[in-house]
């Protein structure tokens, strides 16, 4: 992978605290320069990242403030501007600002994110993820009340840092759910994630991957018996996915903090996109119970072939129900049906 | 929640309604508490919450600081600020409370219900209610330290010590 080396530096610099990144001789000691409150950071460092083209630049080092200061609202941060930091958490916020003038994302500096009403921890190179994806689990609880079974039983594909699986759980405890990841790491985050939101009882973290033939592959062993399982034939009530959408030949444009920074794999959805999206809806016309139904996060040029799909292969007895926009009114969600 | 007994339903001008038992509504109460928790509790149940009004969503306009862009996966921002409009009245809440989009959005409505309670119902705001609470309490315990007083007072004085 392209990405690799840089993003293993940038994991190192998180882990020792000791940065490799070049930037040495740029380097600006804003909070040498006078007295060292926080209002006099905040102002020079978010001068200074807008003159390095780095985006979001007041927010940026309001969060990592936040961080170095120990706290989680970034209004906060502007009522205690006359606050000084001392020489420990200056040499800290330093470091991580650095790691943003490299276009690190802010979440992965911090280290956590929220989602919904809950706190992740985040790790590059693992996907971040977006405000998006949190209507998904809107829709999802929706119909779920909607139909008010006693129990139920989700699959997600591809669960990164864990943050669907967990903001279900989070929010229903009749929820049940294995989470599928074929990155080792993006596995052990998410059973970090599940632990610290003691949902270990509703969360099973698998490591396995989506075949392009439609069958589901165990990778490795967690954590003993139980994972054995054949997902190629246990059935569910949803199958849920944020999966890899971007086409290939849009890759290149996007910003660096996620071409340099996230695990591409988590992205890059093939030349039309669909990569994992068509495997996905053969695998969902196995794996759902009658009833059942796919919840899955897409470009906006994707519903209308998903449409066709299920038109075209009508022995999966797939039932397209509906698109649903996201905030940016972008087509971004799509729910099927498996029909009996 | 005790609440949804007392809820009656009173259609008010301007598309504000009262509610009807809700769960939206039951939220916005849970968050109006929220944001007074510390005197809340003891007060919860003297309130009386038949009059808070209830969000209608086509009077509500959303914007997202995010905005533009291919969004999803695509675009990585850390904004998610979200500023919301109540048409009829013009009030606007920003809410960047948290980090995520989704909360923001849920807040900025708490907040919004609060901000509407206390235009609407004046006094009779849940705000201003808590607010007369709170005054009486106070009073209350004035009172009685002032008479706890006076009593040790004459009892000093009855037996020589001063």
């Amino acid at each position: 992978m392209r990405n690799k080396p840089a993003v293993f530096a940038c994991l190192q610099c998180l882990v020792n605290n000791n940065l490799t990144l070049k930037h040495p001789e740029q380097r600006l000691f804003v909070s040498d320069i006078r007295e060292c409150t926080i209002g006099n950071v905040l102002d020079q460092w978010s001068r200074r990242f807008e003159s390095e083209g780095v985006p979001e630049p007041v927010e940026s080092i309001e969060h990592i403030v936040a961080h170095v200061i120990g706290i989680k609202k970034i209004i906060d941060v502007c009522n205690v501007r006359n606050d000084t930091l001392n020489a420990s958490q200056i040499e800290k916020l330093e470091l991580l600002c650095e790691c943003r003038l490299s276009r690190m994302p802010v979440q992965y500096i911090i280290g956590e994110w929220d989602f919904r009403d809950i706190t992740v921890k985040l790790v590059p190179p693992i996907f971040i993820p977006r405000p998006e994806t949190e209507i998904l689990v809107d829709f999802v609880l929706k119909r779920l009340n909607s139909l008010q079974a006693d129990s139920c039983e989700i699959l997600e594909i591809g669960c990164g840092s864990g943050a669907i699986s967990l903001a279900l759980a989070h929010a229903c405890k009749k929820i049940k759910c294995i989470a599928i990841d074929e990155n080792l790491h993006a596995c052990n985050l998410t059973m970090i994630n599940r632990s610290k939101l003691d949902l270990m009882e509703q969360i099973t973290v698998i490591h396995a991957t989506l075949k392009s033939d439609a069958s589901i592959e165990a990778l490795s062993n967690l954590n003993g018996a139980g994972d054995s399982r054949d997902l190629n034939s246990k059935l569910f009530d949803y199958v849920i996915s944020n999966p890899p959408y971007v086409p290939t030949k849009k890759i290149p444009e996007l910003q660096p903090e996620i071409r340099i920074y996230e695990d591409l794999r988590a992205l890059d959805g093939g030349d039309d996109g669909l990569k994992v999206i068509k495997p996905l809806l053969k695998y969902a016309a196995k794996a759902l119970k009658p009833g059942g139904r796919l919840f899955v996060e897409v470009d906006p040029t994707h519903p209308e072939y998903i449409q066709f799909f299920t038109n075209k292969y009508p022995d999966l007895n797939l039932h397209y129900v509906h698109t649903y926009k996201d905030f940016c009114n972008n087509d971004r969600f799509v729910e099927v049906l498996k029909v009996v | 929640m005790l609440i949804k007994s007392v809820l009656t339903c009173l259609k008010v001008p301007n598309s504000i309604f009262s509610l009807v038992s809700h769960n939206e509504f039951l939220l916005s109460i849970v968050i109006n508490s929220k944001s007074i928790q510390v005197c809340n509790k003891s007060f919860k149940r003297y309130l009386d919450y038949s009059n808070v009004p209830k969000l209608d969503e086509a009077d509500l306009e959303e914007q997202f600081i995010r905005g533009s862009g291919p969004g999803g996966q695509a675009t990585n921002k850390t904004n998610n600020a979200v500023l919301l409009k109540h048409k009829p009245t013009g009030l606007v809440v920003k809410c960047h409370e948290t980090r995520s989009q989704w909360d923001n959005k849920k807040r900025a409505r708490e907040i919004l219900v609060t901000k509407l309670d206390n235009l609407l119902n004046k006094e009779c705001s849940i705000e201003a209610q808590i607010h007369a609470l709170e005054k009486k309490q106070q009073a209350r315990n004035e009172y009685k330290k002032k008479k706890l007083n006076e009593m040790k007072k004459a009892f000093r004085e009855r037996e020589g010590l001063t």
